[in-house]
């Protein structure tokens, strides 16, 4: 397991819920995009224990890259 | 196009995403309106008081004169912090700085109401900023982003900077994908659009730019709780462009007029700027730099903030010049030298007539002023 890098956080008390940190990809919104492509949730963090993996799974969806479904 | 606030590959400002504005790249929208998900249901609905959090009518079953922890809120969010960075790094601006003030005020008051299960929606924050070249709009819309990300409004708070060209196509099917990818991009933070008027030509009737008006409207509209439009220009040009898109005004909540600034601000605003670039004026400089402005206010193209830049710029070149020439003629320089523009690095310039000031503190025996 890699080094565990906080994305985001759940800030219930404000109005946007929840907040980005900058560590995430460039160009990355919604937390379910991160969640989808690996990050955990672990309380009211979103994290990561594999951002290049992470980023560069990213990069991938953003070139409209799409795996092949066989 | 520009992106402040996060570092972006340059292949991610051109390459498209697919997206059409109703789904993200993984798949169908998330619940809620539009885009956005409801967050109140995915994070929670905030700290709310236990003795309240089960209530189905809090507006009528909480007694009235219930207390809320303001101290504790107040400390919690980063206002305060937010509000004094605002008076220390912008000069004047009084308005500007009130309507900060007005959603940051909104945002405890929002915090104390949760607290008692007294929810609402989120204000409308798109905003229009007029005004003449300089006056600070693009530098108050570069802070917003970031103090809107502090205040808890948006969930990133960069800034995309944009113009007609980054919008609107040149052929039929261009403008949308084009139009959708950028605010994509500034999904989360805020979409700056510089001389909003040039994206709609309403004497031309082929122009692709009513398509990107008609993709804003409903995006304002409908995902403003993601996205904050700042829509800049001149006055009368975009009083012009909301005349000619009906419904455009009503969408924006904040119509900011930012004035030409006084004399006495722009000194502000040049020994602020020189201070960031660890610069200082000596006295006699102060005073030179003040009779610049009086003559270059009067001058065409005065662009107020940008001209102090401009100028202040020009006086670096000069002081390293005549540094430069005075450690080659065997002067030893410190580092008070180094930092300090004196009265000739501005007077030389040609806004003066001449070139050459001829009054007090004009040059030194020492150092000889250089024209540039």
């Amino acid at each position: 397991m890699g080094e565990r890098v906080v994305l985001g956080r759940r800030q219930p008390d404000v109005w946007s819920g929840f907040q980005w940190t900058g560590a995430e990809p460039p160009g990355m919104f919604d937390p379910a995009q991160a969640e989808a492509l690996g990050a955990v949730w672990e309380g009211d963090e979103l994290v990561s224990y594999d951002l290049a993996e992470l980023r560069h799974a990213f990069e991938h969806l953003r070139d409209d890259w799409v795996p092949d479904s066989d | 196009m520009t992106e402040v606030g996060r570092e972006v590959p340059p292949a991610m400002v051109t390459k498209g995403l697919g997206w059409s504005g109703r789904e993200t790249p993984l798949g169908p929208p998330p619940a809620g309106p539009g885009m956005r998900e409801d967050v109140s249901k995915r994070f929670g609905r905030g700290k709310v008081d236990e003795r309240f959090a089960d209530m189905s009518d809090p507006l009528r079953e909480i007694p009235d004169d219930t207390e809320v922890d303001v101290e504790g809120v107040i400390g919690e969010s980063r206002v305060e912090e937010v509000l004094a960075a605002l008076d220390r790094d912008l000069v004047a601006l009084r308005e500007v700085k009130g309507r900060i003030r007005e959603i940051a005020s909104l945002l405890v008051v929002d915090r104390l109401r949760r607290s008692l299960s007294l929810e609402a929606d989120p204000p409308t924050l798109h905003m229009c900023f007029t005004g003449n070249p300089g006056t600070g709009k693009t530098t108050v819309a570069k802070r917003m982003g970031e103090i809107l990300y502090k205040l808890g409004y948006v969930r990133k708070g960069h800034l995309v900077a944009v113009s007609r060209d980054d919008l609107v196509g040149q052929y039929v099917g261009h403008t949308a994908p084009k139009t959708r990818e950028v605010i994509k991009r500034a999904m989360g933070g805020v979409l700056f659009i510089d001389e909003a008027y040039h994206i709609y030509r309403i004497d031309n009737e082929r122009d692709y730019g009513q398509e990107t008006v008609e993709i804003l409207l409903e995006v304002m509209e409908n995902q403003r709780e993601d996205l904050v439009v700042i829509m800049a220009g001149y006055k009368d040009r975009m009083d012009r462009f909301f005349h000619d898109v009906p419904g455009l005004s009503s969408r924006i909540a904040h119509h900011i007029d930012f004035p030409d600034y006084s004399l006495d601000e722009l000194m502000d605003i040049a020994r602020l700027m020189a201070e960031q670039q660890r610069y200082v004026f000596s006295d006699d400089a102060e005073k030179a730099f003040a009779e610049y402005l009086k003559h270059r206010m009067k001058q065409p193209r005065f662009a107020n903030g940008r001209s102090v830049r401009n100028a202040l710029d020009r006086a670096r070149m000069r002081q390293a010049v005549r540094l430069y020439e005075a450690a080659k003629r065997g002067r030893k320089l410190t580092k008070r030298d180094l930092v300090t523009i004196e009265a000739e690095d501005i007077l030389a310039s040609r806004v003066f007539e001449g070139g050459f000031y001829k009054g007090e503190g004009a040059r030194s025996e020492a150092l000889e002023p250089v024209r540039t």
